[in-house]
């Protein structure tokens, strides 16, 4: 150790000279007080031993400034004083000294001091160290905070929008939210949810969002039912999450019209459904085990399926509210939350989230609230339309296709046809109308023309799958017998039109038995399919070529 | 599986599924899913259905003939075009669509 001695009698200094650097230690020696500061800052001792009795400035003052110079920093210094009046002493070491010894200097205390001291600066270095090193990681930490926050809110999409349909409150209790609220809409116009409530909160909770919410949207954007977005999301999170780690949750889906009301519910509180009048209809249980708990052979898909009336409204929440506390720790509870869907309550939703935040009074929140209300009704999504028209295309073209007995067996080349055109942005928005038109066109040719099948087999429903068991041997059998596609695109003013015209082999058929059928007919209703779709459908006498227009309008 | 049918939790709802092109190559297994399994009321759910074409219509004319006309046979989640074809073709009288 360096320690430095502050005393202006040498005898003194030079006898510590000689038991510390016997006992292997450095000593720096300062004659006065003032010389003790500046060798202080100088040398940078690790312990200092202080004379109180000095001129220019004595061991009190002295001491003063080492201190202010150390600041946080601990070393030990330690007075050495002939004076022996309780007043001195104390003064000692309230002018910051850690400790003093009496002159004539005992040679053991002294060592034993110094070592005791040695002892108490290194523990504070010690502490010291871990100090800096704590406040290292906790700013490592904010900021990791900081980065997974923003990969979670991204991944997250916009969050959850709210519809016509929708209202939510969601409330985590830390900067991460172990709850999940999400809603997108389905492709025939209805509109899912999904509430979800993993188990903790904070940091560790949310991270499950992350596989919860990307294989939610996947399912969504494929118009996935809520068994099958149940399943997946079950696989997701049982792969991603340990095993101590699961999610209570509820999948809905509401049709386009608000008629009929789909759900898969496993862990949550119970789903309140009410009437339009907030009266309660019924309370659902979740039946099922949390996500992530079984194995997909053991999940268990089964939905609820609800027809509800026209305003009818479901809540679905998470165990946040109703475990809400008081702070002498009651519990807010199911029958409280219920008793607010009598139909009394001009608007339970906003009564709800007065009265758990009146109930836990001064109480920090301590679990995520998240609770959505649906509104059963036609669904209105606040949708941005792009209004720009399409264009029609510049150029002219045809596409002509001549397919021979062999290539009738394979599959229908409607598809392929429709991949073709489909490419053209004046065409894109009709594919689908175009796939029924053209594939109508083709049964009629191939079935009617080519192998001669006739209609009437189809009147009943065994004859319904004979002509079809019929049509697959005779297709088998063929040999000669051709049809050929032409379908010609024509520029107009406004918008494009498509010429389609179908010929083919066969003998023909009567073209006005065609149309004849009524609404109880399992059959001939084709033709009238094509007429509706098409701006015209013109065929000629023996029934073997037919040519429709149809007029690419835009479809807004 | 292009035709899948489920029954609800209940027992009480049949809900057969169809996807991608519904069409005549579905004949037998579209009559299985009604025939094997009975409901007291039918869902065709149409989510994931792409195309169907007037071999469909027919199909579903054959169950509706099956189960009488007095059983629920909703036909759900139809997409735009599908739900045209359905409209044109006066499927709405013998159907509840949604």
């Amino acid at each position: 150790m360096k320690i430095l001695v502050v005393d202006d009698t040498e005898a003194n200094r030079k006898l510590l000279c000689w038991i510390l650097e016997d006992d292997g230690h450095t000593v720096v020696e300062a004659v006065n007080g003032q010389e003790g500061v500046d060798l202080f800052q100088s040398e940078s001792p690790d312990l200092v031993l202080m004379d109180v009795m000095m001129p220019v400035m004595d061991g009190f003052d002295s001491t003063k400034a080492i201190r202010e110079i150390l600041g946080d920093t601990h070393i030990p210094i330690i007075f050495l004083t002939a004076l022996s009046d309780d007043a001195s002493l104390a003064k000692c070491l309230s002018v910051g000294g850690d400790d003093f010894l009496s002159k004539p200097i005992n040679e053991q205390v002294l060592q034993a001091k110094i070592n005791a001291h040695a002892r108490i600066r290194d523990l504070n270095e010690e502490l010291n160290k871990q100090k800096v090193e704590l406040e290292a990681l906790h700013a490592l930490t904010e900021r990791e905070h900081e980065i997974a926050k923003a990969v979670f809110e991204n991944a997250m999409g916009a969050s959850l929008q709210d519809c016509a349909n929708t209202r939510h409150y969601i409330s985590p209790a830390t900067t991460f939210n172990g709850d999940i609220l999400l809603s997108a809409p389905s492709p025939s116009g209805g509109l899912y949810v999904i509430l979800a409530d993993f188990t903790g909160h904070g940091l560790p909770a949310a991270i499950g969002a992350l596989p919860l919410s990307q294989t939610f949207y996947n399912c969504t954007v494929a118009g996935d039912s809520v068994s099958d977005i149940a399943r997946k999301l079950n696989t997701a999170l049982e792969g991603f999450l340990p095993d101590f780690m699961f999610a209570a949750a509820a999948v809905l889906e509401m049709n386009a019209d608000g008629t009929r009301v789909t759900f898969w519910a496993g862990g949550l509180p119970d789903i309140i459904i009410t009437d339009a009048n907030g009266s309660i209809k019924e309370s659902v249980i979740s039946s099922h085990m949390p996500l992530g708990v079984l194995d997909d052979k053991e999940f268990e898909r089964e939905v609820i399926i609800r027809h509800p009336e026209p305003g009818d409204k479901y809540y679905i929440y998470t165990d946040g509210i109703t475990e809400t506390e008081t702070p002498d720790g009651e519990m807010y509870g199911d029958e409280r939350m219920q008793a607010l869907f009598d139909g009394t309550q001009k608007d339970p939703f906003t009564k709800l989230l007065y009265d758990i935040k009146t109930f836990r009074g001064a109480l920090e929140q301590n679990d995520d609230i998240t609770i959505i209300e649906l509104t059963c009704s036609p669904v209105e999504l606040e949708t941005e339309h792009d209004t720009k028209p399409l264009a029609q295309g510049k150029l002219p073209w045809s596409l002509n296709m001549n397919l021979d007995a062999n290539a009738l067996n394979g599959s229908s080349p409607i598809s392929q046809i429709i991949d073709m055109i489909g490419s053209s942005p004046a065409i894109s928005e009709h594919k689908d109308y175009l796939h029924t038109i053209m594939s109508e066109l083709f049964s009629n040719a191939l079935e009617h023309g080519v192998l001669e099948l006739s209609s009437e087999l189809k009147e009943t429903e065994d004859g319904y799958l004979d002509y079809y068991q019929q049509r697959e041997d005779r297709l088998a059998a063929l040999t000669d017998g051709n049809i050929t596609i032409n379908v010609e695109f024509i520029l107009g003013d406004e918008y494009g039109k498509l010429k389609i015209n179908f010929n083919d082999s066969g003998k023909g058929f009567d073209v006005k038995n065609l149309k004849a059928s009524d609404d109880d007919n399992a059959f001939g209703r084709g033709a009238s399919l094509i007429d509706t779709l098409c701006d015209s459908v013109e065929y000629n006498e023996t029934g073997t070529a037919v040519t429709a227009y149809y007029t690419l309008r835009s479809t807004d | 599986m292009p035709v899948e049918s489920a029954l609800s939790s209940d027992n009480a709802e049949l809900t057969i599924s169809i996807v991608g092109r519904f069409d005549f190559e579905l004949v037998q297994e579209f009559r299985a899913a009604y025939s094997d399994q009975k409901g007291t009321r039918y869902t065709i759910d149409m989510r994931a259905t792409e195309h169907m074409d007037s071999s469909a219509l027919g199909m579903l004319l054959n169950m509706r003939k099956t189960l009488g006309e007095d059983t629920k046979i909703s036909i759900v989640n139809c997409r735009p075009q599908i739900k045209k074809i359905l409209t044109i073709s006066r499927f709405d009288k013998k159907f509840s669509i949604e």
